[in-house]
């Protein structure tokens, strides 16, 4: 039986709807139901039900065989594992966005979910800023002076336009990636290569 | 403030008493494999001279080197891997020795892991290194010799991926240098996903056929078939000669009875750079992380000025230690209780037990009686008491052999 974890939240339902196209049918809705693992016996698949952030660390540490999650996630982790498979959902961009009257070579100070990355991508830049972990709600950080700018996911840009705040430069594209365990992925090749070309043919 | 001088290092741990134990029969084990299959041993220095290891080492792990300088200020560094030295020891010293050399070790290396990583700085590698021998049964060696390892320390299923530098090199050969730096870059961090990416970006300067065999190589994984399927994509004769080699190491491999543990995987890339053909890495059941890998390296032998054809492979023993079966239970030890009296009796009866091959230790106790376990007696006027029968009657035939000393 292969072991999938999910990500539950923004990118689930796109791709629950792209793995029953490939005739995986989880066997109650994975949105709705409160329970944590699922077993499809038919398909010999175990869902895990996880937090996007623990879904990196389920598949690298063998708790799960195979992930379903957003590279904003991947991105932040810079797990040791496969990454199988751009599913073309859950698609959005890692951007900077801050107050229009301002630009990114004035930054110090970044409020952000993913304070790996945005500390990786300034040294990149050679530029010295503060990274300030935030976990919700992050555009609050630069109207309130908290930060002078933020690093988060972008879809349509309401939330940025409500807020008086611009996009200043999108750094990553980001879509739903399946994931597999390195030890899982030679060990149960055949399995993973037949889950892996079943999607691929849905996409 | 916490004081740090109670802490380890980061990605250093220790080993204590029954773990120790355990992880030192786990070496001896090993020893006895690489023993059996009439390999050499050697060691080498902690420390080489930063140029040395340089001309083994990979662009990115060079910031993962443990740094430091010698009297005359030349910078040493505590050895990343072995292949390296043994390359440099083989080239200097053995030099008249009769080829090909087996030669096998189990030392520590040491790299710097990310603050946040949880792998370890210090890596114990057991490793064998195969040197003057071109055959595919050569490899086939050291992949029978790894799984000799694996089976004899009971890490349940494992499989063998082995792939080629050959194929992945010829097929990238006509691409520009940064879009094949890029390629491998993503092969080695195992991401097909911006592999697939960045083939597409140059989707226009590669012909249909090549585009389609880049596309394909990371997918192609089997048995023969998979060679096959190889053959197909092998657009250039450097990639045929690869198909070629892997069939004659699978050939070899059916020799050996191990056909069922390996499987090719096209895609396998190592970050090594002075890899020129086969390379494979081993994983085993609840280990997200190779146990072990190694491959060919033809030109690494050379850069110290002795041309040698060479192949080798490391197991890592510590994470070999988490996956290893370890029910197995240590050597029972008797505890000897003794008063200030009895201890020339005590004394000589623990010695004559440890003689029969027991673990003894004696405890000096002169006033209450401790409490019995099955393991334990408590010596008092000349006498053993306890509820240990096989330690009974060793203490019987220990007297009878005294009083017979005696009487002669």
């Amino acid at each position: 039986m292969l072991t999938i974890a999910m990500a539950k939240g923004r990118v689930m339902k796109a791709a629950v709807a792209l793995m029953e196209q490939a005739g995986y049918l989880p066997p109650e809705n994975l949105e709705k139901t409160r329970k944590l693992i699922l077993n499809d016996e038919k398909n010999q698949i175990r869902y895990l039900l996880a937090k996007p952030v623990d879904v990196p660390t389920y598949v690298e540490r063998g708790a799960a065989d195979l992930g379903v999650v957003g590279k904003d996630v991947l991105l932040e982790a810079n797990s040791d594992v496969h990454e199988l498979l751009d599913l073309g959902t859950g698609r959005c961009q890692l951007s900077i966005a801050g107050p229009p009257d301002r630009d990114i070579n004035q930054v110090r100070r970044v409020g952000t979910k993913y304070p790996n990355y945005t500390s990786a991508y300034f040294l990149r830049r050679n530029q010295q800023v503060e990274t300030i972990y935030l976990n919700g709600s992050v555009e609050l950080a630069p109207l309130i002076g908290l930060a002078d700018c933020i690093v988060d996911l972008v879809e349509t840009g309401r939330t940025l336009e409500e807020n008086g705040l611009v996009t200043w430069l999108s750094l990553e594209d980001i879509s739903t990636r399946l994931i597999a365990n390195r030890g899982s992925y030679q060990l149960r090749a055949e399995e993973i290569d037949r889950f892996t070309k079943r999607m691929r043919a849905v996409l | 403030m916490s004081s740090v001088y109670f802490e380890r290092p980061h990605g250093f741990r220790d080993y204590l008493l029954q773990e120790y134990e355990k992880r030192y029969r786990l070496e001896e084990k090993i020893h006895d494999v690489f023993l059996a299959w009439g390999y050499d041993w050697l060691t080498t220095p902690l420390l080489e001279y930063e140029e040395t290891i340089r001309q083994g080492l990979h662009k990115e792990e060079e910031e993962q080197l443990y740094r430091m300088f010698d009297s005359s200020g030349r910078t040493l560094v505590l050895r990343p891997e072995m292949t390296t030295p043994v390359a440099r020891a083989v080239t200097t010293l053995l030099g008249n020795e009769p080829l090909p050399l087996h030669l096998a070790y189990i030392e520590r290396t040491y790299r710097r892991v990310a603050a946040r990583s949880h792998e370890s700085s210090e890596v114990t590698q057991a490793g064998i290194e195969l040197l003057g021998d071109a055959t595919p049964d050569a490899d086939a060696e050291v992949l029978a010799v790894m799984a000799s390892v694996l089976q004899s320390v009971n890490v349940g299923h494992f499989r063998l991926a082995v792939g080629h530098t050959g194929f992945v090199g010829a097929l990238l050969q006509d691409l520009p240098e940064s879009i094949q730096q890029a390629l491998r870059l993503s092969l080695l961090r195992k991401d097909a996903v911006s592999y697939e990416q960045l083939l597409h970006q140059q989707r226009d300067l590669i012909s249909d056929r090549e585009y389609e065999a880049l596309l394909a190589m990371p997918r192609i994984r089997g048995g023969y078939d998979a060679i096959r399927e190889a053959r197909e994509h092998a657009i250039h004769p450097m990639a045929m000669k690869a198909c070629d080699d892997l069939e004659a190491l699978m050939d070899a491999l059916g020799a050996h009875g191990l056909a069922d543990v390996v499987q090719f995987d096209f895609g396998l890339y190592l970050e090594h750079d002075y890899y020129t053909g086969i390379l494979f890495e081993g994983y085993v059941q609840s280990l997200g992380l190779p146990i072990c890998f190694g491959g060919r390296y033809d030109r690494l032998l050379e850069r110290f000025g002795r041309s040698l054809p060479a192949t080798g492979g490391v197991l890592h023993l510590e994470r070999l230690f988490t996956v290893m079966d370890r029910s197995e239970t240590p050597a029972p030890r008797f505890l000897l209780f003794t008063g200030i009296e009895d201890r020339p009796l005590t004394y000589s009866f623990a010695q004559y037990l440890r003689q029969q091959g027991y673990a003894v230790r004696v405890v000096r106790k002169d006033d209450e009686l401790p409490n019995e376990s099955t393991m334990t007696a408590w010596m008092a006027n000349g006498n053993l008491n306890s509820q240990n029968k096989e330690l009974r009657r060793y203490f019987q035939e220990f007297a009878a052999m005294k009083e017979e000393k005696s009487e002669c």
